[in-house]
């Protein structure tokens, strides 16, 4: 097996919520040159998907258009409650000279690198949508709790190229809670079936990586111990079977097909591979940590993706259930309570610009995962979907997502544009998804509720 | 944009297809359930049929479906299992995906698959509880030697107590090369370490694999008994949600769990016991669907005395109140829906404006509640305000959480082309008139007005589940009728409450939801459900309604005392 290139020196970690934080872009800037090892084949594809709750504010996230002025905060005076939805124009545009708005500021540096997409609707409306941004269907209700309705985006790529790596897919989330429901799960492998994401990064970083000593022979002494344990349960459950009556053979047969997939991965894993340091303990659960769990699990998720060990994966910041605040960037206002700014509150600028803050330190938290995959020479094989579930943050509505991607996928993606579809054509982020399908080379003319499919979408594609 | 034709091909999730729907509910639309609409073929549904397709073959199609006898643990019981076997009380088992629910209930046997992601996740949860065992090793290896001899021994024990019966020669032969292998690369402990992984991966530990004792039971035709160690996994997972204890091993060793009397003296025993509590609990839990209690949100604009704390003390006095009632000698169906005596902590006492303040802090204090207001499970906070929006009352999901949990009738979901968000509260109309604005048309009126009448008798109680004399100056008119039952006329949630206490509809329905929870089953996945739950029922009845004769009733039918003979092959 290939090594990748990557010092471990270059993740190193402090324990208990002191990194010590080589500034990480440095460090892989310094790599870079040498990042270009691929180990895995020509042809590959990825995919990540970057979950914001709670909606954007959407005339500082789309570019200013051609001959607009760029929006500025409003006073007390001249605010005006945001009963409409925002567009930066009336008819359909493909804007290749776009500048990069207030909340993308951070990520200008890959200008070239981006797609603004503006023009489609959530599947799922006001908090709910949060589950249905990916699933393109509606919540289904299952003992009393509100659910995905189908797979996601996500699911449905792991699907088809998962197979091909040690995990299908990779979950992982900052101040997420282990609920599966509609309003803090994004990833759904089927109807009802959340993903939750994994929120301690020692637990991610036990589960992607603690198998892939930097000693090969260790390592495939590891594999040989695993795939001896799966042997004798698959041995047990084949004598069993032998003695089960029809249906119960069919019973057992599910759990044997998950265990052969379960073994057929564990020989998928790349012997050695160049882990990141074991991360130390953390209160996860604390805003406070938030940066450093932020920086600790996106250097684990382009690392997996970077050893091959994973074309998929979803990040979940927060959810939209979520109580969380910003103190590391001096906001004290919850999250939520920010998204709701009305007008007639006393401070309310000052409260508009802290959510604005929150979009923007999201958007540098991208911008440094697309520096690490740059690092990595794996960004030109990688599509990012930066979405969040509602329009606007002062009205809970689910037109016009503020929607960004980044990277071609391959050469499947037209980017460094802003694209603006037409305004009265109401179509449906289910047409994404099925850009994104198709873009990954995956034969498919519909995803999630067929009616809200009208087609892929040409501009976006390469 | 709404295609109707395309839109119903969304799956009707919990529509049990052989199910008669009451009344009209849903006529003129089709209700064929496409699974390709979920959007992957890798559901949970996909090997034996769950509730979305399970019905088609039932005992209506006129073709006997063999049942399925082998039951996976569910999350509950694995946790239960490893907290028994290991003394590991972290839980492992909620990081696997969650079971599909059946009705309320997450133990329905084909329900429970197996996906790949709980392959991936039982690998490393089984691992993670090994590599424990293997660090705390003198305690679970006490021999002096820590050769193969003593590999072996561990492994009888370790596998034999995970497998709820005696090893067979060629299995422990299987794990001890496992533990050859481990011990020969890096010594006894790995060796150890990973002959427990292959144990709490293996499918004799994840399933409850009965085979019978293969001779035909006297005046029983086509059934035999189980051995005893399968009784005493059928005993202690009915009534304790865990493993066989001591006291059971060592009866199923000596073969002593074979007649009704033997199986009497430990149902006896089992229940006298406090773990019997948890496992009654839990069949509260699902079939009321109390879960979702804990993270009830209200407006704290629109109610001002609302506090994010109350989630908490409105489900503590519901796991208090029904565990009260359940246990107390000559408990019923009717004490449930209609008993005013509760459980409060401090803020719960403050919510019910109780005289003489609050009891301190955390600590439940038994109370008597005005019976006017406050008579039986229905009238308590937790399950109003559970069934009510953000900002409003919701007469469908109050009168939903009626019918299907209470008259066991299955009504699917709203067409997929309506948009049910609630209509904003205005202060000129109440609740009821605007629901009866919104549902009277000839799509939703079918349904809702077998659901919306009885709903409607709980609206004294606004969304918090504070008693309401009327609505913003608006007198509130709480009478409604539950049609296609026997429960009849009522005005508001006392008279309800008293109407489905005398109703022999509800109370078969009990009987009904404690057939699935128990053998994990629909009662029409097999052939003799119906005449078992018939059984259950006349049990009720000559009690009246008392609901530990109905656990013990449990244990003594045909369904639990024995299984079916293999079909000749």
């Amino acid at each position: 097996m290939r090594s990748r290139g990557l010092t471990r020196r270059s993740f190193l970690r402090g324990g208990a919520g002191t990194a010590i934080a080589l500034p990480v872009f440095d460090s892989l800037r310094a790599l870079s040159g040498r990042g270009q090892a691929r180990a895995a084949g020509e042809g590959v594809q990825r995919f990540i998907v970057y979950a914001t709750p709670l909606g954007s504010f959407a005339e500082m996230f789309f570019p200013t258009p051609p001959g607009g002025t760029p929006y500025q905060y409003p006073t007390a005076d001249n605010f005006v409650p945001r009963e409409r939805v925002y567009w930066t124009g009336d008819a359909p545009m493909v804007n290749p000279d776009f500048e990069v708005s207030h909340i993308l500021e951070p990520l200008a540096a890959h200008r070239d690198d981006l797609i603004v997409l503006e023009g489609l609707e959530n599947s799922g409306g006001n908090h709910r949508g949060y589950c249905c941004m990916l699933t393109g269907t509606e919540t289904v209700e299952v003992a009393g709790t509100k659910l995905g309705g189908g797979i996601s985006v996500d699911q449905e790529i792991a699907n088809h190229i998962g197979g091909e790596t040690r995990f299908s897919s990779l979950q992982l989330g900052v101040r997420t809670p282990s609920k599966i429901g509609a309003k803090e799960t994004v990833s759904w492998y089927g109807q009802a079936q959340g993903a939750a994401p994994e929120t301690d990064p020692q637990v991610a970083w036990n589960y992607l990586f603690s198998d892939l000593e930097t000693d090969p022979q260790a390592a495939e002494e590891i594999k040989q111990r695993q795939l001896s344990v799966l042997d004798a349960a698959l041995g047990q459950a084949a004598d069993l079977r032998s003695t089960l009556g029809s249906q119960d053979r069919i019973k057992l047969d599910g759990y044997l097909d998950s265990f052969r997939e379960v073994e057929r991965k564990l020989q998928l894993a790349p012997a050695t591979c160049d882990r990141p340091e074991l991360p130390g303990e953390g209160q996860w659960d604390k805003d406070e940590s938030a940066p450093l769990a932020t920086e600790l699990q996106l250097d684990m998720l382009a690392m997996a993706m970077a050893c091959d060990l994973t074309r998929v994966a979803t990040f979940q910041m927060a959810s939209e259930a979520t109580n969380m605040k910003h103190p590391f960037l001096g906001v004290d206002g919850r999250w939520h309570d920010l998204s709701h700014i009305k007008g007639d509150v006393p401070g309310f600028e000052t409260e508009m610009q802290d959510y604005v803050a929150i979009q923007r330190w999201n958007a540098e938290q991208i911008a440094g995962l697309i520096d690490r995959l740059k690092a990595f020479g794996i960004f030109e094989e990688t599509g990012l979907l930066w979405i969040t579930p509602m329009h606007n943050a002062q009205i809970h509505n689910r037109y016009n997502l503020p929607i960004m991607l980044a990277g071609s996928m391959g050469g499947a993606l037209a980017t460094g544009r802003h694209v603006r579809l037409d305004p009265n054509a109401e179509r449906i982020v289910n047409d994404l998804h099925v850009t994104l399908l198709q873009g990954m080379g995956i034969d498919a003319e519909t995803f999630g509720e067929p009616q809200k499919v009208s087609g892929p979408i040409p501009e976006i594609l390469a | 944009m709404t295609d109707l034709g395309m839109r119903r091909t969304i799956i009707m999730i919990a529509l049990g297809g052989a199910l008669p729907l009451p009344g009209g509910c849903y006529t003129g639309l089709s209700l064929e359930a496409t699974p390709a609409a979920s959007g992957g073929d890798a559901g949970p549904v996909e090997d034996g049929g769950g509730d979305e397709d399970g019905d088609s073959e039932g005992p209506e199609g006129g073709e006997e479906r063999e049942p399925i006898t082998m039951r996976r643990l569910t999350r509950f019981e694995y946790d239960n299992t490893v907290l028994a076997l290991l003394g590991d009380d972290s839980e492992p088992a909620q990081v696997f995906p969650p079971e599909e629910r059946v009705d309320a209930f997450d133990n329905n046997a084909t329900a429970l698959t197996f996906p790949p992601v709980m392959a991936e996740q039982a690998m490393s949860t089984g691992r993670r509880l090994a590599d424990r065992i293997a660090v705390d090793l003198e305690s679970w290896v006490p021999c002096g030697t820590q050769d193969l001899d003593c590999g072996r021994q561990f492994i009888e024990d370790l596998g034999s107590r995970a497998w709820r019966r005696p090893m067979e020669d060629d299995e422990i032969e299987r794990l001890i090369d496992v533990f050859a292998h481990g011990m020969q690369s890096e010594g006894f402990e790995r060796g150890v370490q990973m002959a427990a992984h292959a144990i709490l991966i293996s499918a004799p530990f994840f399933y409850r694999v009965e085979r019978g004792d293969g001779q035909a039971v006297e005046g029983k035709p086509g059934l035999m008994r189980p051995s005893s160690w399968e009784m005493a996994s059928r005993l202690s997972y009915l009534l304790w949600g865990e493993p066989p204890d001591e006291t059971l091993w060592q009866a199923a060793e000596a073969d002593a769990l074979r007649e009704p009397a033997q199986i009497q003296a430990q149902v006896d025993r089992l229940i006298a016991d406090p773990r019997a509590r948890r496992a009654v609990a839990r069949f509260h839990l699902l079939w009321l669907g109390l879960e979702p209690v804990d993270s009830i949100a209200k407006d704290p604009e629109r109610f001002v005395d609302w506090s994010p704390d109350l989630p908490k003390s409105f489900r503590a006095e519901l796991d208090a109140f029904v565990d009260d009632v359940f246990w107390s000698p000559g408990g019923s169906i009717e004490q449930l829906l209609t008993a005013s005596h509760s459980f409060v902590d401090g803020p719960l006492a403050a919510f019910y404006g109780l005289e003489g303040g609050a009891p301190g802090g955390e600590q439940l204090v038994r109370v008597q509640l005005d019976p006017s207001r406050r008579a039986g499970l229905l009238t308590r906070p937790g399950l109003l305000a559970l069934h009510a929006g953000f900002d409003q009352t919701s007469p469908t999901h109050r009168g939903l959480l009626v019918r299907q949990q209470l008259l066991c009738d299955v009504m699917p979901p709203p067409p997929p082309e309506v948009d049910d968000t609630p209509t904003e509260p205005t202060d000129d109309q109440t609740t009821r008139g605007r629901v009866e604005e919104h549902t009277s048309n000839e799509t939703c009126a079918p349904c809702h007005s077998l659901i919306d009448p009885i709903g409607f008798a709980f609206e004294h109680y606004d969304a918090t589940g504070a008693f309401r004399e009327d609505e913003h100056g608006l007198a509130i008119d709480a009478r409604g009728e539950a049609t296609d039952s026997d429960v009849g006329e009522f005005d508001g949630l006392e008279q309800l409450g008293r109407a489905l206490a005398d109703s022999a509809d509800v109370r078969r329905c009990v009987a009904t939801q404690w057939y699935r929870y128990a053998y994990g089953r629909r009662e029409d996945e097999t052939l003799d459900g119906p005449a078992v739950v018939d059984e259950l029922d006349a049990t009720l009845e000559d009690t009246g309604g008392d609901l530990q004769a109905l656990l013990r009733a449990l244990t003594r039918t045909d369904a639990f005392l024995y299984m079916p003979m293999p079909e000749a092959e």
